[in-house]
């Protein structure tokens, strides 16, 4: 084990453990606090991969951005002040098990399908420079798209939210 | 109009780049004692010796913060008749933790024993020791400031026209006696003169000059040094008629006289009394003056009279007013003295004053004592001449009061507060002073 | 002599800690002076004196006696308060707040921690800062505190975007997301000659919204929140709360010196004083804001950001685009 695969065991237990509080925390905010934490172990991840500028992307976005959204979207709902337990119904908790566990395994047979036991080996630091080579040259087409389904999400919510 | 939004937001930031650049307007309080108008509210004082425990104020005041005790007193008649009875006071106190200082107190007291003093840092830990007895009330009186001075044409105080009065009596006895001095030796007219008047020869060598011829040829004015504007109008009669004519009234832009506002500065004064009475010293001046010019454009075109004014002998100043009947008097008391003391203070308390004890104090502290701003310092020759009760206490009030410095350290070492040290230590050196006073009187006279 | 320290200095070991301490110090001193001249530069525009007494001199070290006192002043975590999450809130906002300045270059080779995703490390960590105010606003159990978190997020999501967009652009136009890099490739009057004038303006508006600095200040409004998520704090960790304050002002100043002014480049005589001298004419730009203008309007401040700076933003990203692609200079 070198340095890089006893931090990564560090981060990934972290991560995990973050993880598995975000869903089973008995109040919201508490939730959103592990997501921060979940969200930031994983940009320590894509920082031992070598991809700084994607880590840090990751943390003004998720952290920075989504986190705070839906930190604000409780305060302003329903943010149970002081100690307020969720009244989550045993329905709803088996649904949520149900829909982890398969995106789980979903995930698990998937990565164990493409890579096997196949050992990765390290790679170089990916320049910022080269990223943005690849994706604005050979991935121009799947980016756009992405943005393209971002604001069509976009344009969803408005014509939900709007009510004339 | 997004442009002139603009516009404003530029402005704005512009005003608040101004005012930085100018000075502040903070007041480093407790470093910088406030400038206080004169008449400011801030504590009572009390001087006891004025209270006739008539109770107005006790009666008067809305907040029934102020004790009275008092008893009654068997005072022996001077010369038949029945015996007298008078209210001592006992206890005179203000509370001033209900004290509302409305100054009705002030107002309503008939024996002027009630005053407004600036003093105002007097705060307590405790509440009962705003409650200020009659000792301390009366350590304030010292800092009550001077009254302001009488406007032109005002009718004077009576004291004062009764210490004029007298002093025209002794004018008029001098003059007899110089009158008999130059009938008995006519051959020598100029000795005379200058025996009777040292300083007029002092000041212009030209009216002096014809000083020591006139006197023979207008003999019945004595003052002789005075008559040269006279003598050269040939009317020496206008200038006794004048005599009694109230100053002009002159016009004076108000200024500040440095040499006494440093003096008071060091002897320990507060900024904003020493800066009162330096202004009163000033206006004073300059009224004299501007009358002298007055006077003098009249007279003569001589320019001679501003000169004196500043000068160590300002008697001089009314002769050229043309006023000599009243002169005399000043010349044989110590009129110079009291004028002198704004150059220098304590020297001339001692000269030739019968009294002697009064006027050391007033020689000390001339600007308070004189209400009338006049030069002639009448209220020296008041005390002088005169010294009457109201004017003795009057003369009290105004005691430049010092700090009894043994007094004060010894209270200080006693864990006093540094305050009431300083005000029992200013009692204490004005009991002294009184006592001294009361010595050196009864020894003179 | 001073080859023997360059030696020592190459050792990772004493290399390490020589540039914790001097970041530490940076972080300790800067945000004390900013702070210090908010008080005088404040009173004197407001036509007082501001402290006077502490330090004998023009109250130097009112500050000093500032923390002193915070440090004596009973810590109260209010009963209902989510006792962790308070406890943890000032950290996770001052962590970061410190971190910053490790990533700002200094100088020429004098960055402490070098990346070439500088810029974006600097954004990332501000904006984890956010977090910590959020956790304070909701876990003090306050009603008060709680609306001011609320309009805090609001707020810093609204000026989150034209600030990155702002930044995104001076890294169009730099060809480079490291702060040495982008310092190096300007001129000593920097990109404020040009069209990123406006960046410049965009980005000190959206980081003064960030900083939650005056005429910005909804979230900790005074007149109508109490003291916004600082309504519950006390002693020591308020202390933080407003140390994190003064280092944003700091550490948003120097960003902006360095991608806007031209970092420690100076007409002549580079070095770290320029970016100093710059940091500190900020500041003072931002404490100037602070004591000319009222505090908007939660409705002005959302339109604000999303419908004036957010347009002008994109708009001129499109501009340095434009240029750089034709390679029109700036
Ligand atoms: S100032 Fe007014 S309230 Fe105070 S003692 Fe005099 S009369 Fe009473
Ligand atoms: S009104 Fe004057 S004289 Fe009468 S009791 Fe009061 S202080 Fe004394």
């Amino acid at each position: 084990m070198n340095g890089q695969e006893v931090a990564f065991l560090i981060l990934a237990v972290i991560g995990g453990l973050a993880g598995l509080l975000v869903v089973t925390s008995r109040n919201v905010v508490h939730a959103a606090l592990y997501l921060v934490v979940a969200l930031a172990s994983v940009a320590g991840v894509y920082l031992l991969l070598a991809a700084p500028f994607v880590a840090f992307v990751q943390v003004i976005i998720y952290v920075g951005a989504i986190v705070v959204l839906i930190l604000f979207g409780i305060m302003l709902t329903r943010a149970p002040v002081g100690r307020r337990v969720l009244d989550n119904t045993l329905r709803a908790r088996v649904g949520a098990f149900v829909v982890g566990a398969g995106v789980f395994i979903m995930f698990t047979v998937f990565l164990g399908g493409a890579f096997g036991d196949e050992r990765i080996e390290n790679q170089g630091a990916t320049a910022t420079e080269a990223l943005g080579e690849s994706l604005f040259r050979n991935y121009v087409l799947p980016f756009e798209a992405v943005s393209v389904l971002l604001l069509a999400a976009l344009i969803g919510a408005i014509v939900l939210a709007r009510r004339d | 109009m997004p442009a002139l939004k603009g516009v404003g937001l530029l402005k704005g930031l512009g005003v608040t780049l101004k005012t930085m650049t100018r000075p502040a307007a903070t007041r480093q309080y407790p470093h910088v004692k406030p400038d206080l108008p004169a008449r400011s509210r801030g504590v009572i004082a009390l001087i006891e010796e004025n209270c006739t425990v008539c109770m107005l104020c006790a009666r008067e005041c809305p907040d029934w913060c102020i004790y009275i005790d008092s008893h009654k007193e068997q005072v022996a008649p001077k010369e038949g008749g029945r015996a007298r009875t008078r209210n001592l006071l006992d206890r005179f106190a203000i509370d001033f933790a209900l004290c509302m200082y409305c100054g009705i107190c002030v107002e309503v007291c008939p024996f002027d024993a009630l005053h407004w003093s600036p003093e105002f840092e007097y705060a307590e830990h405790q509440i009962e020791k705003l409650t200020h007895e009659m000792d301390t009330l009366r350590t304030w009186a010292y800092s009550v400031p001077a009254p302001d001075p009488l406007e032109e044409g005002a009718i004077e105080p009576k004291e004062i026209e009764s210490a004029r009065k007298a002093r025209e009596a002794v004018a008029a006895k001098a003059a007899a006696a110089a009158e008999q001095a130059r009938a008995a030796a006519p051959p020598v007219p100029a000795p005379a003169a200058a025996a009777t008047q040292p300083a007029a020869a002092t000041t212009t060598g030209a009216a002096a000059g014809t000083a020591t011829t006139t006197p023979t040829a207008a003999a019945p004015t004595p003052v002789a040094g005075d008559a040269a504007p006279a003598a050269s109008a040939g009317a020496a009669g206008a200038g006794t008629t004048t005599a009694a004519a109230r100053p002009a009234d002159v016009e004076v832009e108000p200024g500040i006289d440095q040499a006494t506002y440093d003096r008071l500065l060091a002897a320990g004064e507060s900024d904003r009394t020493a800066r009162a009475k330096a202004k009163a010293a000033y206006m004073r001046r300059a009224k004299a003056e501007a009358r002298a010019a007055q006077a003098a454009g009249a007279t003569e075109p001589a320019p001679a009279p501003a000169a004196p004014a500043e000068a160590a002998a300002p008697t001089q100043v009314p002769a050229g007013e043309g006023a000599p009947a009243a002169e005399p008097a000043s010349v044989e008391t110590p009129a110079a003295a009291t004028a002198a003391p704004e150059t220098a203070p304590p020297a001339p308390s001692a000269v030739g004053t019968p009294e002697g004890a009064e006027p050391a104090a007033d020689a000390r502290d001339p600007d308070a004592r004189s209400p009338e701003g006049d030069p002639t310092a009448s209220g020296t020759a008041a005390e002088v001449v005169a010294p009457g009760a109201a004017a003795a206490q009057a003369d009290a009030e105004h005691l430049e009061i010092e700090v009894d410095q043994e007094t004060y350290d010894r209270l200080i070492e006693a864990g006093e507060p540094e305050r009431t040290a300083r005000a029992k230590a200013k009692a204490a050196y004005a009991r002294k002073l009184r006592a001294a006073q009361r010595d050196g009187g009864g020894a003179g006279s | 002599m001073i080859d023997a320290a360059r030696d020592l200095l190459d050792n990772y070991w004493v290399l390490m800690p020589v540039k914790v301490l001097a970041v530490l110090a940076i972080f300790l001193t800067f945000p004390l002076v900013v702070g210090y001249m908010e008080h005088k530069v404040m009173a004197h525009m407001q036509a007082r004196l501001g402290p006077m007494e502490a330090g004998r001199f023009h109250g130097v070290l009112q500050l000093v006696a500032d923390g002193i006192k915070f440090v004596q002043k009973e810590s109260i975590i209010p009963k209902a308060a989510d006792k962790w999450v308070f406890a943890l809130a000032p950290a996770v906002a001052l962590i970061p707040a410190i971190l910053v300045f490790g990533f700002i270059p200094y100088g020429p080779d004098l960055v402490p921690i070098r990346s070439d995703v500088g810029l974006f490390v600097t954004l990332a960590l501000s904006s984890v800062s956010v977090i910590g105010v959020l956790m304070a606003a909701w876990s003090s159990a306050n009603k008060y505190s709680l609306m001011g978190g609320i309009r805090a997020a609001a707020q810093l999501i609204a000026y989150e975007l034209p600030l990155v967009l702002a930044a995104a652009a001076v890294a169009m136009q730099a060809g480079s997301a490291d702060l040495a890099v982008i310092v190096e490739r300007q001129g000593w009057w920097g990109y404020i000659v040009g069209p990123l004038v406006i960046g410049f303006f965009v980005y000190g508006t959206a980081a003064l919204a960030e900083l939650t600095r005056p005429p910005f200040d909804m979230p900790v409004a005074d007149s109508e929140l109490v003291f916004g998520h600082l309504t519950e704090y006390t002693g020591l960790r308020f202390a933080f709360f407003l140390l994190t304050e003064y280092a944003g002002i700091v550490s948003q100043s120097a960003i902006a010196a360095t991608l806007f002014l031209g970092g420690w480049k100076g007409p002549f005589l580079d070095g770290p004083w320029w970016l100093a001298a710059k940091v500190l004419a900020l500041s003072f730009v931002v404490i100037w804001a602070r004591s000319t203008y009222p505090r908007l309007r939660e409705d002005q401040l959302q339109s604000f950001a999303w419908l004036r700076l957010v347009p002008v933003s994109l708009a001129l990203l499109l501009v340095v685009g434009f240029l750089k692609v034709y390679e029109v200079g700036i």
